[in-house]
């Protein structure tokens, strides 16, 4: 046999080659899996299901692991510091810290020399008051100073007694000289006083013009006073200093203290203490009557 | 009635092409685009030609690393699949020229590339064939001639430089001219015009006893 046969290619050869023992020689099984395999990987990106494409963002894929990852990162955060302040903030708005009590206790302790007087509301300070000692000299009442015992002597007095012993507890236990005083006002001696209370307490003390006031002996004032007891209640606390201090007695729920401050007066009824903010001609019209009276 | 000759929108629709009907460049351009399955049939074509070429150029020597350099054949055709241009070379031939990088790649590593001539082992199977046939002249028709012809021609390459090995397998493969395979291995003609001359010289030489008998025979 010749063939077709050249210089370049021979028929003979390519026979004998078709031929040959391995002209049916096949990779392994595992090598054409592994060909497939990769082919098949390469293109995989391609046939991704529409429900796992990503959305038209671009070529990238969308992270949905990283968007998982945040999500669950963010509700962890949020549990472990759910219910506890956060570190470093603060509040929109200072806290309110409202003692109404307190201030109002504090007005009369703004006016050191009224308030041990006014103590019959409030449990204060006080007794270390000048009150009982010194003042008492000229004052005598400091009545409501005692703090507590204010009221005592107040609701235990009978409305039958007479208004001098009444809130005056000091009157009570300055007796004699307790009108006296007054009377010489500007002269009260206790050194202890002195000594124990600020010379600014005195002072007040001793300014606090005081009456006794009843329908027989003094009427117009005792029916100015009463008035002036039916005034509007006023919100704010006492403003002191405090000028006249009244003694009322005589009526059913009386005796009462009425307390003049420059606008405000402050009625004492046994536990009942009630700010008022009488009109101004009103209080002028009873400081007026009061000036016809001599002080205590 | 002859039968309604309308015929429905979707009977009017163009029916895809079965893939065992489509050209190998088609196949490729479809794989190129997502296709997986147009790789399947593409590889079962083509891939025992492409493991016996590579098989045959690596040599008896290296016929272990054979299942290794095809894997990476199909690998760089994977890698390449948008680079592909039916307008180029077909597609056999494309995969072949990976498939000789691929091999002579494994040569080079390997320090066969030269492909010094081995010396022959003197087993010559056709003084077996002729005990066996008990014919000094074979039938050209001797299937059993052929298949000895054929081991002797595999001894035979394993013998040739490995450049020469190269482009006797593509030319007697791939059945390109000389000009065509001179730009599949990227040489001048002249150069891919030597190589195979001198590769039949020494396979005729080395095939002389089986070539001689078919004379004989003829």
């Amino acid at each position: 046999m010749s063939g077709s046969q050249s210089d370049l290619r021979d028929a003979r050869l390519r026979r004998a080659l078709d031929h040959a023992p391995d002209a049916q020689l096949r990779p392994d099984v595992r090598t054409r899996e592994a060909v497939r395999a990769a082919a098949h990987r390469a293109v995989a990106p391609a046939a991704v299901p529409w429900w796992r494409r990503p959305w038209p963002v671009g070529e990238r894929a969308m992270p949905w692991s990283a968007a998982l990852a945040t999500v669950v990162l963010g509700t962890v955060i949020t549990v472990a510091w759910q219910g506890r302040e956060v570190p470093s903030a603060k509040p929109d708005s200072p806290v309110a810290v409202a003692v109404p009590e307190r201030s109002r206790e504090a007005v009369p302790d703004a006016v050191p020399q009224t308030s041990p007087q006014v103590a019959p509301q409030a449990p204060p300070p006080v007794t270390s008051k000048p009150s009982s000692p010194a003042p008492a000299a000229r004052r005598t009442e400091a009545a409501p100073r005692p703090v507590a015992p204010a009221p005592s002597p107040v609701t235990s007095a009978p409305a039958g007694e007479t208004p001098a012993a009444l809130p005056e507890v000091p009157a009570a236990r300055a007796p004699g000289p307790a009108p006296a005083a007054p009377a010489a006002a500007p002269a009260f001696s206790p050194p202890a006083a002195a000594a124990r209370a600020p010379s600014q307490d005195l002072r007040a003390q001793a300014a606090i013009r005081r009456f006794e006031l009843d329908a027989a002996a003094t009427p117009l004032a005792t029916q100015l006073a009463r008035a002036l007891m039916d005034a509007p209640v006023d919100g704010l606390p006492f403003e002191g200093p405090v000028r006249e201090r009244l003694a009322l007695a005589g009526e059913p729920g009386e005796p009462a203290l009425i307390e003049l401050g420059a606008t405000q007066a402050r009625v004492t009824r046994g536990p009942d203490v009630r700010v008022l903010r009488p009109a101004p001609a009103q209080l002028a019209a009873l400081r007026e009557a009061l000036a016809q009276l001599p002080s205590r | 009635m002859h039968g309604d000759a309308r015929k429905t929108w979707c009977e009017n629709l163009p029916m895809p092409r079965p893939l065992r009907d489509m050209p190998d460049d088609d196949l490729m351009q479809a794989y190129a685009r997502g296709d997986a399955a147009a790789f399947d049939e593409l590889y079962a074509r083509h891939e025992g030609a492409l493991y016996r070429f590579v098989r045959r150029l690596l040599g008896a020597p290296l016929a272990a690393q054979a299942d290794e350099v095809f894997q990476d054949t199909w690998a760089r055709i994977v890698a390449a699949r948008a680079g592909f241009s039916p307008q180029g070379a077909a597609w056999r031939t494309w995969a072949f020229t990976i498939a000789h990088n691929a091999a002579m790649d494994r040569l080079r590593v390997s320090g066969r590339e030269i492909g010094l001539e081995a010396p022959g082992d003197g087993s010559d199977p056709l003084e077996w064939l002729t005990a066996e046939i008990d014919a000094t002249h074979p039938s050209s028709e001797d299937t059993a001639f052929w298949r000895a012809a054929g081991r002797q021609l595999l001894h035979c390459l394993d013998e040739l430089p490995a450049l020469q090995r190269a482009a006797f397998l593509l030319h007697h493969e791939d059945g390109l001219t000389v000009d065509e395979l001179a730009r599949q291995l990227a040489v001048t003609f002249e150069t891919a015009k030597s190589r195979l001359r001198y590769a039949l010289q020494k396979l005729r030489g080395c095939m002389r006893s089986y070539l001689e008998a078919l004379e004989g025979g003829a």
